[in-house]
């Protein structure tokens, strides 16, 4: 394909809804008021381990203006979760039940006519608590004696994997020893014999906090229970197929009955893909009372009622030939999941696929566990389970480096795959860039003169990463279709969900390209879940290379029909027949042609009333299926085994950084993250997300965590939770190293996450360098690094 | 959405309005400027006044001017007009540089000098919503009997984390008060108390009209540590301002309930005051960062500030 032949890809067109957002017109659920509406709020548990005596809600029921009161018993063990399968059954109500697990649980929740009404109504419920011991530390909660958490939990429905017919056995208790709450093991190659091979092992232990997502807009909702039996939401969210799953299965209604509607979302960054206990409460709520029902959490709810990203504790062991060549590596990972377990499996099981295709490791084991403590629980953030592995596994490359004396950028070049790899799961690498990654970012940070002549109190880092574009998750597909107006105008109907990435534009942008018709005559309809067709949502990078490829489907569907229309009615061989500029136009003779109105009127007038309909599909993962007991490569969480994902972006970024040596405060001179997206189909948009996406990663070096007093969050504001500002934001390049990748929509693949992972590693490494001595947990606080530097200081003397 | 709890509402245009108002209100009131520091307080549900009495309208607060051989700067006269005035930039550089330093822009053009000295005193465990601390029991400071932070204290070591006191103690301002009976002068010093529950030694009925710096031409800096390069309260600041004699003040500010201020005449003098400052500052883990780093700051704040303008 010839690379410079677009159109409307490869562009940095203006933003379709950006005029909507910056002007405040662009709706978020927040803005959204319906005619006799009620507000919700949810009463929280002080208590991080407790049993629920009693609770009484009396006095709150008569408090004028409240309407509705209810509490986990009311509501019984509906249970719910990310990951619900016959091994892992979901472990999670909407409200406490019997016991509370962490500080914030829900216990109550009310419905009053005024947020003031209902708040008030809280405070008059009255719970009995009987205090249990609470466990904090994931390891202290392993050991023999620890407070048990869960009880056996029995499933009491079919398990979603079921519902979604995965091939699996039927559903079982789930028991948890020793608090584990699931178990990952991976194995290739002979781990023992990799070792035997090394000439130089290393074990080191890395620390990984909670960060938080920090979306500007907070978690809010609305539903509106109609008396046709119809539930209308409005939700904060990622894409609506899980959200209406899962609000579906617990309210025990139709699926169908369910409508999401298109919001705008304002930040989510993988925290809000699952199904938030308050959501179901509103639409529960607005079941009971038949009136529609608003919540909005307040940023401390957000902080200590939703979750925040994953906690984990790495052990690295790993064993290099002289020459620094990796012959083994050995994972051990505990996730401190906290009171649910969520996604815990599949990050867990990401923690070694996503970083897979960087290098090649001939002999690996990867197990982790996931561990309950008295916790909020945590979730997927941008690389759900990458960037702590990432910065374990590049942090441990830099020492091995010291140890054999080796080039930090060598070692890392000599351990790359290669493009055509097969990977031990069967997934092909038939786009990488991750060498060319590598080289442009060492040129543009002038990477070996800078390290071949220190400055003083400088330091330089490397960091990689790598990602999925989408993997087999429900719904398994996206779809798209596209309608041709009367007046010549295109309308493409897609689930994808805009929260901020652009995602209208890039689409619209496919089209355009596909029917070379101008961009303002794409007109996008995205996001409902009663117009649109399936759709993967916007999470796991799926977003353009899954959906992107069923919107260009679409879209080329569409062009078939209108061609042949077009040569009926110019009576012109379709051959001879070319799309420009929204004309369809005889290519030995301009002055023949028909405009996209014309072949609408066609549709009707002589083709029997074709509206000209075109649809786009595709799986995520092709190759993959099941069908009544017929299966194929499905992927398995807990041995690794199976396809997992059609392509990967790859990412490397280098940092440049100062460090006070008195104080530890760490200058952040310049970051490079070049990232191999495949074709940027809007060149601003993976910029944005590049950049973006580096800044995340100085955070995560920086300054964020999620601190912790007994179970409570110690910081749940973005006063004491710190982000970058603008003015801790240094020169960020972003590079674009385009490597076409041949199964994406236009060769276009995932990217940003990626950027995420390898700027920690970077800023990381660089600290570490200018200190010279390591730091094992994240943030690099200044005491942290000041902390490094006496140690450095000692070792010296 | 945290809501404001209910309360009477008075916005007088006059200072004698707002004393009798004060009067009035019987010790219920709290006054109301800038608000930058009560309206978050009060949606914590760590302030319920039953009055708020907003100064906002009140003329003849808002001023920077030369009164004999002081400069007077009205309470209400936002921190942004202090950090752009020149006449404060070539004299007082340590009173620009803070107020350049404090909060963001934003919120310098909404606070006023006057509310930013009399900000209360912070800590981790104390500045969280009324959800949030019911998960502990009451500190000192919200009418407990235990500290929450330290097992056995006695006193409240909540944070003063005002960013002009330090400067303005470095200038050796004073305060002038007006209360129902009459206008009375008080160095600023003595406004502190020393005890984190009830860190200002001022009356529920008393305002603070204004602020007096002796007029003599400074050289200073003020020297803040904080997480990010905005923002952020200061984890630790230090003003330091020296006249034309070599006399002056360093002052360290988040070290504490109250803001530490050492006096020299030598550079001698000065050069001991790292020692002591190291000494004298007793941080409990009630902020960001670790209790010993920060007094591990003290000094190398206080030798760097020293050594950039008097060594």
């Amino acid at each position: 394909m010839n690379m410079n032949n677009f159109h409307y890809i490869r562009k940095s067109p203006r933003r379709t809804d950006g005029e909507l957002i910056v002007t405040g017109r662009a709706r978020y659920t927040v803005d959204i008021d319906l005619p006799g509406m009620l507000y919700a709020k949810i009463l929280k548990s002080p208590h991080a381990h407790a049993r629920i005596r009693s609770i009484n809600t009396g006095k709150a029921e008569e408090l004028e203006g409240a309407k509705a009161v209810v509490t986990g018993r009311d509501i019984g063990n509906r249970r719910f979760s990310f990951i619900d399968t016959p091994a892992y059954p979901a472990d999670q109500t909407p409200l406490a039940v019997d016991k509370v697990r962490f500080i914030g649980e829900g216990v109550a929740a009310v419905a009053a006519e005024s947020e003031k009404a209902a708040e008030k109504a809280l405070s008059l419920i009255e719970v009995d608590y009987e205090e249990l011991p609470a466990v904090f530390d994931p390891e202290e909660a392993m050991k023999e004696g620890a407070p048990i958490i869960h009880e056996e939990i029995t499933p009491n429905t079919t398990t979603a994997w079921e519902d979604f017919g995965i091939p699996r056995a039927k559903s079982r208790p789930y028991k948890a020893h020793h608090n584990i709450s699931n178990r990952v093991f991976i194995e290739h190659g002979d781990i023992d014999k990799g070792f035997r091979e090394a000439d130089y092992v290393r074990e080191d232990r890395f620390v990984i906090p909670s960060t938080a997502h920090a979306a500007l807009e907070p978690h809010a909702a609305v539903a509106d229970f109609q008396p046709t039996g119809k539930l209308d939401v409005w939700l904060s969210h990622m894409g609506f197929e899980h959200k209406r799953f899962w609000l579906a299965k617990l309210l025990g209604i139709p699926l169908s009955n369910v409508r999401i509607h298109k919001t705008y979302v304002g930040g989510a960054f993988g925290g809000k893909i699952s199904l938030f206990a308050y959501e179901f409460l509103a639409a529960y709520l607005s079941m009971l009372t038949r009136r529609p029902v608003k919540t909005i959490l307040t940023r401390e709810e957000v902080f200590t009622t939703c979750p925040s990203a994953r906690r984990m504790i790495v052990t690295l062991k790993t064993g290099v030939k002289k020459d620094g060549k990796i012959t083994a590596q050995h994972v051990r990972i505990i996730d401190d999941v906290g009171a649910y377990r969520r996604s815990s499996p599949t990050a867990l099981y990401l923690t070694h696929v996503f970083r897979n295709p960087i290098y090649d490791i001939p002999n690996i084991r990867h197990e982790g566990y996931g561990v309950y403590t008295n916790k909020i629980f945590t979730t997927a953030k941008r690389g759900h389970g990458l960037q702590q592995m990432i910065f374990a596994v590049e942090s441990q490359l830099d020492m091995i480096c010291d140890a054999l004396e080796l080039d930090r950028l060598e070692i890392r070049l000599k351990n790359l795959r290669k493009k055509g790899d097969v990977l031990p799961n069967g997934d092909t690498l038939r786009s990488y860039a991750l060498p060319a990654c590598l080289k442009t970012a060492a040129e543009r940070i002038d990477w070996r003169r800078k390290t071949s002549h220190k400055k003083p109190n400088r330091g330089l880092g490397i960091g990689t990463a790598s990602m999925f574009s989408g993997a087999h998750n429900f719904p398994f597909a996206s779809a798209a279709t596209v309608r041709l107006n009367h007046d010549g105008r295109v309308i493409l109907y897609t689930g994808q969900t805009e929260f901020g990435i652009g995602v209208e534009t890039v689409m619209a942008q496919i089209v355009a390209e596909v029917l070379r018709c101008p961009l303002k005559d794409i007109i996008v309809n995205a996001g409902d879940s009663e117009i649109s067709p399936h759709d993967i949502g916007n999470w796991l990078s799926a977003g353009m290379f899954v959906s992107g490829e069923a919107v260009k489907r679409a879209a080329v569907d569409l062009k078939t029909q209108m061609l042949r229309y077009a040569s009926e009615g110019l009576g012109i061989p379709d051959s001879d027949l070319e799309f420009e500029n929204g004309w369809i136009i005889s290519k030995s003779d301009d002055s023949r042609k028909c405009s996209f109105s014309d072949i609408s009127r066609y549709g009707i007038q002589m083709a029997g009333g074709d509206p000209l309909i075109g649809k786009g599909f595709t799986k995520c993962v092709p190759e993959v299926y099941f069908w009544k007991g017929r299966y194929n490569k499905t992927a398995s969480l807990t041995s690794g085994k199976g396809r997992f994902t059609e392509a990967y972006g790859l990412a490397a970024a280098m940092a440049e950084v100062e460090v006070d040596q008195e104080t530890g405060k760490v200058r952040v001179i310049h970051l490079v993250v070049a990232d191999d997206c495949g074709t940027p189909i809007n060149i601003k948009s993976v910029e944005g997300q590049i950049v973006s996406q580096a800044v995340m990663g100085i955070g995560d070096v920086l300054f964020e965590e999620v601190r912790f007093e007994k179970g409570a969050v110690l910081n749940p504001n973005f006063l004491e939770y710190p982000i970058p500002t603008a003015s801790d934001i240094p020169k960020i390049d972003s590079i674009i190293v385009d490597s076409y990748e041949p199964n994406g929509p236009f060769g276009a693949k995932e990217v940003g996450e990626t950027s995420r992972a390898a700027a920690i590693a970077a800023v990381a490494n660089a600290v570490c360098d200018a200190v010279g001595g390591r730091i094992f947990s994240l943030p690099f606080t200044t005491d942290r690094i000041k902390k490094a530097l006496v140690a450095r200081e000692k070792r010296k003397s | 959405m945290n809501l404001l709890p209910d309360f009477e509402y008075r916005r007088p245009k006059s200072l004698s309005g707002v004393l009798s108002a004060l009067e009035e209100s019987q010790g219920k009131a709290v006054l109301l400027a800038g608000g930058t520091d009560l309206i978050p307080r009060m949606k914590l549900g760590l302030e319920q006044p039953g009055w708020i009495i907003d100064i906002k309208d009140v003329e003849n607060l808002r001023f920077i001017t030369i009164e004999g051989e002081n400069l007077t700067i009205g309470t209400l006269t936002s921190v942004h007009t202090v950090a752009k005035n020149t006449l404060i930039k070539t004299y007082f550089p340590t009173l620009h540089e803070a107020a350049v330093a404090t909060a963001s822009e934003i919120i310098q053009i909404r606070g006023t000098i006057g509310g930013n000295l009399l900000q209360e005193t912070r800590c981790n465990r104390y500045n969280k919503s009324e959800t949030w601390r019911h998960a502990f029991p009451p500190c000192l400071k919200t009418g407990g009997k235990a500290c929450n932070v330290i097992k056995g204290a006695r006193t409240c070591r909540s944070v003063y984390c005002g960013d002009l006191a330090p400067a303005l103690l470095s200038l050796d301002a004073s305060v002038v008060v007006a209360t129902t009976q009459g206008e009375r002068e008080i160095p600023l010093n003595e406004i502190f108390t020393g005890n984190g529950t009830s860190p200002f030694s001022l009356n529920k009925t008393d305002l603070v009209k204004m602020l007096k710096i002796p007029l003599r031409k400074t050289r200073g800096r003020y020297k803040k540590f904080r997480l990010r390069e905005t923002i952020d309260y200061p984890i630790l600041g230090i003003a330091l301002s020296v006249d034309d004699a070599g006399r002056g003040y360093l002052v360290l500010g988040a070290c504490g309930p109250r803001p530490l201020k050492y006096g020299f005449s030598t550079p001698e003098e000065a050069a001991d005051i790292p020692r002591k400052a190291f000494e004298d500052m007793k941080p409990i883990d009630n902020m960001p960062l670790p209790p010993r780093y920060r007094k591990h700051l003290v000094r190398v704040f206080a030798e760097r500030v020293l050594g950039e303008i008097i060594f």
